[in-house]
C-alpha cells in the first residue's frame, strides 16, 4: 500500500546541511498497522509527512496505493490525498472555528460531497467514534481525549484506504490515549484501513502488527 | 463552499466586527463622494441653453440716477454699441446674467399649481446674443410692446412642472398678483448658473418702463480685443461720464463659477481617496495577520485535500464574504436616500453610485486579498502544520 525507496530528506540552509531522512526504504501492506518510533527529532514527523504527500522527498521514490507522484499537479495532489489519506495529529489540529460536525465534513466539502450527505457521513462518523451528542459543539469546549476522537473522524469520514497518525496519543492520559487507541485498532480490524502511527509509547506500538524504529534519520531494523 | 466561507465569517464575526465596519464606512464615503460626482456630472452633460464665448457683461452702476435719465441714457447706448464693427448683437437685462452672482425668483401660478422660478427681464434680442434656441413659440419682438397682455418665455424646467407633455406656448399662467401672462415661448435650457448646478424652473418677461436694468451683453467678433474694449470703455464714459461700467468675460466668469464646484469636488475626492487608501491598507495588514494567525488551519485545509488554488480562493472569498457584509448594510443606509428622499438628487444616481461603490470596494478587497491570500496558497502543508 505504502513504499518508499530510498527516501531521503536534506533540509537545506545557506549554512547547514541537516539530513532528517537518510535512505529509507520502506513497505507497508494493505490492511497493516504499522507503528514508527524514535527519539525527537529523529524525523519520524518527516517521513510520515513525504508519506502523506505533506512534503516532498530530497532523493529516493514515494508509491502509495500502487501510484507515484512525479507527474501530479498540486490540484492532483491534494485529491489523492482527500480520497485517499486520513491524518490524525498530536495536537488534534481542530479548526477552532468550525462546529465538530463542520470540522468532520472537510474533507468531504473538498471532495465536493453535498450538504445533505456531508451531514450524513459526518454524523456517522462521529457516532463511530461515540461523539454523536457533542456535534454541535466547537473545539473549544471538548477535552483533549474528545477532540482527537474528532480528528479521528474527519480522518475516517471520507473512507480513506490509509490513516496517517503523527503521535495521537502523545497529548493525552493513559485512560484517554487507550480509548483512541482502541478505535485506531477497530478501524484497522475491521474496515481493513492501513494505518501508519507515530508514536512514543512503547506500549501502544506493542498493540500495532508491526515496529519500525528510527535512528537520525535512519531505519534500524 | 460559499456557504462554507460564510460559516466561516459568522463564526468568526467578533474578529471581523472591525474590518466589516471599517469597508461599511469606505462604502458609504465613496457612496456620498460619487452621488455629487455623478449628481454634478448629470447636469454637467445637460445642455447649457446659450453660448458664452466672446460674450461680455457689462455692469453699468448708474449712480442713482432716476429711471428716466437711464433710460435716455441706455438709449445713447444702444445707438453707439451699433456703431462698433466689433459687436455682432447685444441686449439689455437685469444682473442676474449667466454665470453672475445675482439671482431673482418669484413664483407664478397654473391652475393650483405654485411654481417657484427665476425671473429675468430682458429685450428682444436677449436670445440672439446669447445664441438660444427655442423649442416653442417665438422669442420677444417689437409686436409685444402693443399687445394686450404681458408675454413670457418660459424654461424647459418650466414648462414641464406646469405642463407635463402638452405643449406650452399660447397658454396662461399668472403671477403673484393673479395677472394674467401668456407664454408665447420656451426655451429648453438656460443653465445661467453653470454646468453642474441643477436647473430650474425660470421665465422671461419683456423689459419694460417700470424699472430699468443695469447689465448689457455683447456678443463680440472673435477678434474684439483690448484695443476695442479702450474704445468701447471710452466711448460709455463720453455718454455716462458719471457712471461707472466694469467689463467682465463670460468665459472668465464662466471658469471661476466652474471651480466653485470643482475645487470641492477635488477636495472630497482627495478626501475619499486617502480613506480608501487607509482602508486598504488597514484591510492588507488585517488579512496578512489573519493569514499568519491561520497558518495551522492552512496545513489541516492542505491535508484535508484543499489545493493551493482552494487555499488561494477561500481567502479571496472570505474578504468578498465580508465586503458582502458591509455593502449589505451599507446598501440598507444608502437606499434610504433615494426612499426619504432626502437631498433633491435622483434616485437613479443613488442607485448608481451604490453600484459603482460596491464594484469599487469588491475591486478593492479583491486587490487587496490577493497578495496574502496567494502567499497562503504557497505555504508548505508540513510546515504550516507545525506552525505554533
Amino acid at each position: 500500500m505504502i513504499h518508499l525507496q530510498n527516501v531521503e530528506k536534506v533540509y537545506q540552509t545557506k549554512t547547514i546541511e541537516t539530513v532528517a531522512l537518510n535512505n529509507i526504504n520502506l513497505e507497508v501492506g494493505k490492511s497493516e498497522f504499522v507503528s514508527v518510533m524514535g527519539p525527537s527529532g529523529c524525523g519520524k514527523s518527516t517521513m510520515l509527512n513525504i508519506m502523506g504527500l505533506l512534503d516532498l522527498p530530497s532523493d529516493g521514490k514515494v508509491m502509495i496505493d500502487g501510484q507515484t507522484f512525479e507527474a501530479y499537479s498540486d490540484k492532483a495532489l491534494a485529491q489523492f490525498r482527500n480520497q485517499t489519506l486520513g491524518f490524525i495529529f498530536q495536537s488534534y489540529h481542530l479548526i477552532n472555528d468550525l462546529s465538530v460536525i463542520d470540522n468532520v465534513e472537510l474533507p468531504l466539502l473538498y471532495r465536493n460531497v453535498n450538504r445533505k450527505e456531508r451531514k450524513r457521513l459526518a454524523s456517522e462518523a462521529l457516532e463511530k467514534v461515540g461523539l454523536g451528542n457533542r456535534m454541535k459543539h466547537f473545539p473549544t469546549q471538548l477535552s483533549g481525549g474528545q477532540k482527537q476522537r474528532v480528528a479521528i473522524a474527519r480522518a475516517i469520514v471520507g473512507k480513506p484506504k490509509i490513516i496517517l497518525a503523527d503521535e495521537p496519543t502523545g497529548n493525552l492520559d493513559s485512560v484517554m490515549g487507550n480509548e483512541v487507541m482502541d478505535i485506531l485498532l477497530k478501524l484497522n480490524e475491521i474496515d481493513d484501513t492501513t494505518i501508519v502511527m507515530v508514536t512514543h509509547d512503547e506500549t501502544m506500538a506493542r498493540k500495532t502488527h508491526r515496529l519500525v524504529r528510527l535512528f537520525d534519520g535512519t531505519q534500524v531494523n | 463552499m460559499i456557504r462554507h466561507l460564510f460559516l466561516i465569517i459568522w463564526n468568526q464575526k467578533r474578529r471581523n466586527f472591525g474590518l466589516i465596519l471599517e469597508i461599511f464606512f469606505s462604502f458609504l464615503v465613496l457612496f456620498a463622494v460619487l452621488t455629487f460626482i455623478i449628481d454634478k456630472y448629470n447636469y454637467y452633460r445637460q445642455p447649457l441653453g446659450f453660448e458664452y464665448q466672446n460674450v461680455w457683461s457689462i455692469y453699468q452702476d448708474t449712480k442713482g440716477a432716476p429711471k428716466e435719465e437711464v433710460f435716455a441714457t441706455q438709449e445713447q447706448i444702444r445707438n453707439a454699441l451699433k456703431s462698433f464693427p466689433e459687436i455682432i448683437d447685444f441686449t439689455f437685462t437685469n444682473s442676474n446674467i449667466p454665470y453672475g452672482s445675482s439671482r431673482s425668483i418669484t413664483s407664478l401660478k397654473k391652475g393650483d399649481k405654485e411654481i417657484d422660478a427665476d425671473i429675468f427681464t430682458v429685450d428682444e434680442h436677449f436670445a440672439s446674443t446669447l445664441g438660444m434656441s427655442l423649442s416653442e413659440g417665438r422669442w420677444f419682438n417689437e409686436s409685444d410692446r402693443a399687445a394686450g397682455y404681458k408675454p413670457v418665455i418660459i424654461n424647459g424646467v418650466f414648462k414641464e412642472e406646469a405642463f407635463g407633455d402638452e405643449p406650452a406656448a399660447g397658454q396662461m399662467v399668472e403671477d403673484y398678483n393673479d395677472n394674467p401672462l401668456k407664454i408665447i415661448g420656451v426655451v429648453d435650457q438656460y443653465k445661467y448658473r453653470g454646468e453642474f448646478v441643477k436647473p430650474f424652473a425660470g421665465f422671461f418677461q419683456r423689459v419694460d418702463t417700470t424699472f430699468a436694468v443695469r447689465s448689457l451683453l455683447l456678443h463680440v467678433r472673435s477678434n474684439a480685443d483690448a484695443k476695442f474694449e479702450e474704445r468701447l470703455n471710452k466711448r460709455l464714459d463720453q455718454i455716462a461720464s458719471n457712471w461707472s461700467f466694469e467689463i467682465n468675460y463670460l468665459d472668465e466668469m464662466r471658469k471661476s463659477t466652474l471651480r466653485e464646484t470643482k475645487i470641492p469636488m477635488l477636495i472630497f475626492i482627495i478626501i475619499s481617496a486617502f480613506l480608501v487608501f487607509n482602508v486598504a491598507l488597514g484591510l492588507f495588514g488585517v488579512l496578512w495577520y489573519n493569514i499568519n494567525k491561520r497558518k495551522q488551519e492552512i496545513g489541516i485545509r492542505r491535508a484535508m485535500g484543499a489545493s493551493k488554488s482552494g487555499i488561494g480562493r477561500q481567502f479571496v472569498g472570505e474578504v468578498l464574504v465580508i465586503s458582502t457584509l458591509s455593502l449589505a448594510l451599507g446598501t440598507f443606509f444608502a437606499v434610504q436616500f433615494p426612499l426619504l428622499k432626502v437631498f433633491s438628487v435622483q434616485a437613479g444616481v443613488y442607485f448608481l453610485s451604490i453600484v459603482v461603490s460596491a464594484i469599487l470596494i469588491y475591486l478593492i478587497a479583491f486587490t487587496c486579498s490577493l497578495y496574502p491570500s496567494v502567499q497562503a496558497a504557497k505555504l508548505q502543508p508540513a510546515v504550516a502544520l507545525h506552525d505554533e
